[in-house]
Formats: structure tokens, sequence, C-alpha cells
């Protein structure tokens, strides 16, 4: 049988129903597929050749422990990239503080109902959501996610999304901040609230 | 402003709702209420773009000869031997290794027997407080199911004071730890919220006695909130 010729799924079933060396021969062919894409994802994020290749090195590894929990839900590649994402963000976050958090958080707190207010909670997240998602353009809204809620640094979030300016993420977090700060002030002056 | 308001504060604002898209499903066209969701979810939209990214982007002149090396090498560390797992284990079937581990371990052993011989057997050792370490049987929820689970629940287990529960990714990234006296732990909320439908999760259950030694573990089980609820 051609491995090459069968998708990454069927792989998967022909891995189970094999032993030994057969079964090493179908995770080749299924893993060689990803070690490309892998590779770029790992390079960007850490911006080192050696450390990525110790990413990569440490996700296949993980892939292979747990390919066997693969229930066929999703598509293999979907999967896999579950693994790459969150064995690269544990790895990659940052060690200090977000850049000027308080400040960057500032105007949201304004907007933020409060601790009293239990039962808007809900309510009044999914505003502070839908703010955030209609102030910021879609690139300053990936960077201050990525930056803030995954704690990544400012140049591995530069390198991964390929951005071309000169200061990179920081320049979306200055934007993004100075945007958020004007809608909440509008907000204010209409004497509207979220 | 302090660390677990700024926490809490980005928890709301960025963080995973219970209508967020599964990563799992982030490959799939998205169905009419998951694009009214990506229009106003500041986290699902990130992780579309985040995916977008890893899916089909090309890589630039610049990073392509090292992303060409670090998948030849990826490649070359976890090939695997005639007959052996990937080469990262590999050392494990290496003769002269094996052979110097082996002398090792019978000097080590020899040794030991030699510094502590074998214990008196005890007069006497109550038979009830003695326990094997044995199977903690979980009880819902398990498999397919059609709400998030707020509760978890386990058999008792007999001598066990107290379970350590922990709630993982399906590649075993911890999501939340916890630790009950009955056979039973309420999740919290935010916790619940992360039961996302499609997204498979594991959960497993250590039984400790009132010393805290582990007598009884259950191994993971998976449960997943069904897509179509």
């Amino acid at each position: 049988m051609q491995l090459g010729a069968l998708s990454d799924e069927d792989l998967l079933v022909e891995w189970r129903q094999r032993n030994g060396l057969e079964r090493d021969a179908v995770v080749n062919e299924l893993f060689s597929r990803h070690y490309e894409r892998v590779a770029r994802w790992c390079m960007r994020l850490t911006g080192d050749r050696d450390r990525a290749a110790d990413l990569a090195q440490e996700v296949f590894l993980k892939a292979h422990r747990y390919l066997d929990s693969f229930r066929g839900t999703s598509r293999f590649s979907t999967w896999l990239y579950t693994i790459v994402r969150n064995e690269s963000m544990t790895k990659v976050r940052r060690a200090g503080p977000p850049m000027d958090p308080d400040d960057a958080l500032a105007e949201l707190a304004t907007l933020d109902p409060g601790p009293h207010e239990l039962a808007e909670r809900e309510l009044k997240g999914t505003r502070l959501r839908e703010f955030l998602a209609a102030t910021l353009d879609p690139l300053e809204l990936n960077v201050f996610v990525l930056h803030y809620g995954d704690e990544l640094p400012l140049d591995a979030i530069t390198r991964l999304l390929r951005l071309e300016n000169a200061s990179g993420a920081k320049a979306y977090i200055v934007s993004a901040k100075r945007k958020l700060a004007k809608a909440a002030e509008d907000l204010r002056t209409r004497g509207e609230a979220l | 402003m302090s660390d677990g308001n700024r926490r809490e504060l980005l928890e709301r604002t960025i963080g995973a709702t219970p209508d967020c898209i599964p990563a799992e499903r982030l490959g799939e066209p998205p169905t009419d209420g998951e694009r009214a969701h990506l229009a106003a979810c500041p986290r699902c939209r990130t992780e579309l773009a985040l995916w977008q990214e890893y899916e089909q982007s090309i890589p630039s002149a610049e990073d392509g000869a090292a992303v060409q090396w670090i998948a030849a090498e990826t490649a070359r560390r976890l090939a695997p031997q005639p007959s052996r797992g990937p080469r990262a284990l590999g050392w494990l079937r290496w003769p002269q290794l094996a052979a110097g581990m082996a002398a090792l371990l019978l000097a080590a052993a020899v040794g030991y027997t030699v510094w502590d011989p074998e214990p008196r057997v005890q007069p006497h050792q109550d038979a009830a407080a003695v326990y094997r370490t044995g199977r903690v049987q979980l009880l819902a929820p398990t498999g397919d199911v059609t709400a998030p689970p707020r509760v978890l629940e386990w058999s008792v287990f007999t001598g066990a004071a107290s379970y350590d529960v922990n709630v993982l990714e399906v590649d075993r990234t911890p999501l939340w730890q916890g630790s009950a006296r009955e056979p039973r732990i309420d999740l919290p909320p935010a916790i619940v919220a992360l039961f996302v439908p499609g997204k498979t999760v594991t959960w497993e259950v250590t039984a400790r006695d009132a010393a805290g030694a582990a007598i009884g573990e259950s191994g993971p089980r998976q449960f997943r909130v069904s897509p179509g609820r």
C-alpha cells in the first residue's frame, strides 16, 4: 500500500491496525507531512533555530504519546495544531510583566461594572468584548489579545503575525491603547455606559 | 490595579467563553452562529488568525532556510530506528549503554543490600490500614454530554481521606486542579466556561489516605460537550 496516497485520517486508521516497523513507517509518513508547518511556526515564535528545533521535537513527541487519544472528531492537522499552540505558548510566555499593563487596561476598567454588580457581570463581559472588537482593527485586536491575554512577548508576536513595520507589535499596542482611551472618553461624553 | 483584578478583567474581555469556537472547529467552515460570534469575540478572532497563520502562511525568503533546517532536524531526531521507538528514546536500545546501565544497577543493588539489609518483619500491622493502589471508578461525566458539566463524580474508594482531581486538555495541558473529601467536586464557573461544544476534556482522580499517600488512581477519562447542542 502506498502510504503517501492516504489522507492523514486514513493513515491513523492504518496506524491503529499495524505493529512494529510498519506502525513506525505510518507515523513517520503522517508526521513528515507536518514537519515544515510546525517548524515554521516554532521558528517564528522563538526566533532561534535551535530553540525552534527543540520545540518542534517536543511537539511531535507529545503528539506521538497521545496519538491514541485522537478520536477523529476533527482533522488531524487541527488536533496537531492544538498541541503546537499549547506547547509553544507555554514555552514562549514572557517572564516579565506586559507593556504598561495598568495603562492599557485603565480605560476598560472604567467601563467595567465592578465587583458589586455581579448579576450583570456576564452581560457586561459580553459588552466589553464587543467594545474591544468594535474599537480595534483586526491586527490591533490580535496583538492586544496575544500580549495581554496569552502573555506573549512583543518580539514573538511581531514574528508570528509577520508585522513588517519598524517597531512591530509595540506600535499596535500603542495604537490600541490610544483608540481604547478615545472610545471610552466618547462613551462618557455621551453619557453612555456599557 | 491589582494582579487579581487585572487578570479577572482580562478574563472577562479576552478570555474564552462557553460560546467560543473550539480549536477543533477552527479548520472547518464557520456556521452562521459561529460567524456571528466571531464578529464580536476578540478571543475567537485572534485564535482564528493564529490558525490561519499556522495553516496557510508561506515562509519568507529569510526564514525559509532556517525552516528547512528545523524540519530536517526534527525528522532526524524523530526518525524511527529499526524496531525502536522515536530516536529520542533510542538510547534505551544501545547495547553498550544498556550493558553499562545494567552493571551500574547491579552494583547499586548489591551496595544497597549490604548497606541496608532486609528489614525485620514487624510484629503486627492493622490489616485495615494496609491498602494496595487500586482503581478509582469515575462515574460522570464520560463520553459525549449534552451540557457543560458543573460537577465531577466518582465512586467512594475504600480508605480514602481525600481525592485530588485533575482536569486537562487532551494533550494533558493542565486546566484545573482541585481537592475533595467527598467523591464529587463542584467545578468553578471559569472552568465550566472552558467546556465549549466539541472540545474534548480529560479528567482523572487520585485517592489519598489520611497521611496524603496515593492509594488509588482512576486513570484518564474523557468527555465532550456535544457540538450539536
